[in-house]
């Protein structure tokens, strides 16, 4: 499938970044099909919109993939019920059942608390813990490196507090 | 020195270098930062574990052929109205095309502007039952911003376009009751033959999103105002159509390239920030395969030339109104919104603030130089746009749940008595 080349530029960003958007995608859906969608999304917008050399390229990608993934868990609650079948090891299955039921009702409940996060609480959690540094989160955030750390500290507090209101 | 806040605590647990020397000096001689390290540190592991995920394989070349086919598969069928609208504003600054500018004009505004909602997120619409004419400077819409950054826009029913053999295909095909100028009403110089055009519903639906809209201001360097409470996450849902166009002599190409689908050798590109969505269901649709006829949408690539516009001498077009729903905010928040964006033009807000009734007037941009006035056909009031002269003119109104609109190389009385003999 070579005969509709997009912009070099664009394919190589394309190439370096599409792991990492998917990563963050999936790090709010818990579902790498979902993710890969979002990333599709992702990328085909800023193709349409953008200079793959801007400045600005890699932090709107990033950004764009944890508000879309957001919009997404936040806009189609019903997908709540299968989010994690696309995230999990296949061999991890055969190996322990039990585990694999307790690991889905975390992934639930964390998922559902992104839902819940004010955005950016929910962005920098998303941005953070797909390995991003401090300073690539704070490009795509638009904040200084310096309130990252604020930020994260209190995303990782209103995550802790969310999911223990909503476990039984 | 004052203890070290949060943020410098927590990130020295992920990046402990790029703690200053004072920091660390503070942090080695104080038993509170460090008992409030400890407690930031097991936060974190906490947090870690809850976001623990095995890191999704994926095949990037595989991913990247199949988003070639999605911008391929888009840029082939998927209507771009507001790129032909731009740019037939843009470059009507050149007096030699105002003419086409102005007699592409109604049309866009009735199938172009409904049908991508750009229109209605000025402004409310659920029935548009009349038409104002709001005068735009060309030049002044260099500066709008694109819808593109405040919301994601996702069409979930994409109209297709279809050459039918007849009206009662057309009617057939819409369930619309096509309507047909009285031959005696044509003026002798309208030539060649006539053929119908279908526009297959459409669905699009637009999510405001403070957040993108700030993530672009951040980028951009911009001061945004505030999006208030109910407008952000609030959805727009526009459905339109379906539609026929009949058309008399030139070629359905041009209409096909009015309306933004593309044909022949030239198609509407997007610009940059065109109006696009980032939800899921944009990318994977296609073109209903069509059996009455080719389809007219074109594929090749290429600059969208206004001077190029060859409309034909009349086109007659119905479309089922459309109906703009929106899951909380108001028309008047929505407004308030849109027209205090940076770039939006002043002269223009002002006229869109001064109607009446936003939920059932359709607000038309003219070109500055053009006329346009009410009109009475049908027995309803419509809108009126054009020159004096006869090189183009259009006529709009609703009627019925339908909005019509007649286009064409003719005089204002030419084009009216058109009008009214439609039966």
């Amino acid at each position: 499938m070579t005969g509709n080349r997009l912009p070099e530029a664009f394919e190589q960003l394309f190439i370096a970044e599409y792991p990492r958007v998917v990563a963050i995608a999936n790090r709010v859906l818990a579902n790498r099909h979902e993710a890969e969608e979002v990333a599709q999304e992702v990328f085909l917008s800023f193709h349409k919109s953008h200079d793959p050399q801007a400045s600005y390229a890699r932090p709107w990608l990033y950004r764009a993939a944890s508000h879309s993934a957001l919009n997404v868990v936040r806009g189609n609650k019903r997908r709540v019920v299968r989010e994690v079948a696309g995230a999990l090891p296949a061999d991890a299955v055969s190996e322990d059942p039990q585990g694999i039921v307790e690991q889905q009702e975390q992934r639930h409940m964390v998922r559902q608390a992104m839902r819940r996060l004010p955005a950016r609480s929910a962005s920098v959690l998303a941005l953070r813990y797909s390995g991003l540094s401090y300073a690539e989160v704070a490009g795509a955030m638009g904040v200084s490196v310096g309130q990252v750390g604020t930020l994260l500290r209190r995303a990782e507090a209103r995550l802790r507090t969310e999911v223990t209101n909503a476990t039984p | 020195m004052r203890h070290l806040n949060d943020g410098t605590l927590r990130r020295m647990q992920d990046e402990p270098l790029s703690t200053s020397g004072a920091e660390k000096d503070h942090y080695a001689s104080c038993a509170t930062c460090r008992e409030r390290a400890m407690a930031i540190a097991t936060e974190a592991e906490r947090a870690a574990m809850l976001m623990a995920l095995p890191e999704p394989e994926v095949e990037t070349q595989a991913a990247l052929n199949r988003l070639r086919r999605a911008a391929a598969s888009q840029q082939a069928f998927r209507p771009s109205p507001w790129t032909s609208l731009k740019a037939l504003f843009v470059s009507s600054s050149n007096r030699s095309v105002r003419p086409a500018a102005a007699l592409a004009l109604v049309l866009t505004a009735m199938v172009a502007l409904v049908v991508t909602g750009v229109a209605d997120n000025f402004v409310k619409v659920f029935e548009p039952q009349q038409f104002q004419a709001v005068q735009v400077r060309p030049e002044s819409l260099r500066g709008l911003p694109d819808l593109s950054q405040f919301g994601d826009m996702t069409f979930s029913s994409t109209p297709t376009f279809t050459t039918v053999a007849d009206a009662a295909a057309a009617q057939g095909k819409t369930g619309l009751n096509v309507l047909a100028p009285e031959g005696s009403a044509l003026p002798s110089r309208v030539g060649g033959g006539r053929s119908y055009v279908v526009m297959s519903p459409m669905q699009a639906t637009f999510t405001f999103s403070a957040a993108k809209a700030q993530a672009w201001a951040t980028a951009h360097g911009k001061s945004l105002p505030a999006m208030s409470p109910g407008l952000d996450g609030s959805t727009l849902t526009v459905d339109a159509g379906p539609a026929v166009i009949l058309v008399y002599g030139g070629s359905t190409d041009a209409i096909n390239r009015a309306v933004g689908v593309g044909g022949g050798s030239k198609r509407a590109v997007p610009p940059p920030g065109e109006p696009s969505g980032t939800g899921p269901a944009s990318t994977t649709d296609a073109p209903a395969p069509t059996t009455d006829g080719p389809p007219v949408s074109g594929n090749t690539a290429g600059a969208y030339d206004p001077t190029s516009l060859q409309l034909p001498d009349l086109a007659v077009v119905e479309m089922k109104s459309p109906r703009v729903n929106s899951s909380g905010a108001s028309v008047q928040q929505i407004e308030d919104y849109l027209i205090s964006l940076p770039g939006f033009p002043q002269d223009l807000a002002a006229q869109i603030r001064a109607i009446g009734d936003p939920t059932t007037t359709l607000p038309v941009p003219v070109p500055t130089g053009q006329q346009s006035h009410q009109v009475d056909v049908q027995g309803v009031h419509g809108l009126f746009v054009g020159d004096s002269t006869g090189l183009g003119s259009g006529m709009i109104w609703s009627k019925g749940g339908v909005l019509y609109a007649t286009v064409g190389t003719l005089t204002e009385s030419e084009l009216a008595g058109v009008a009214r003999s439609l039966h």
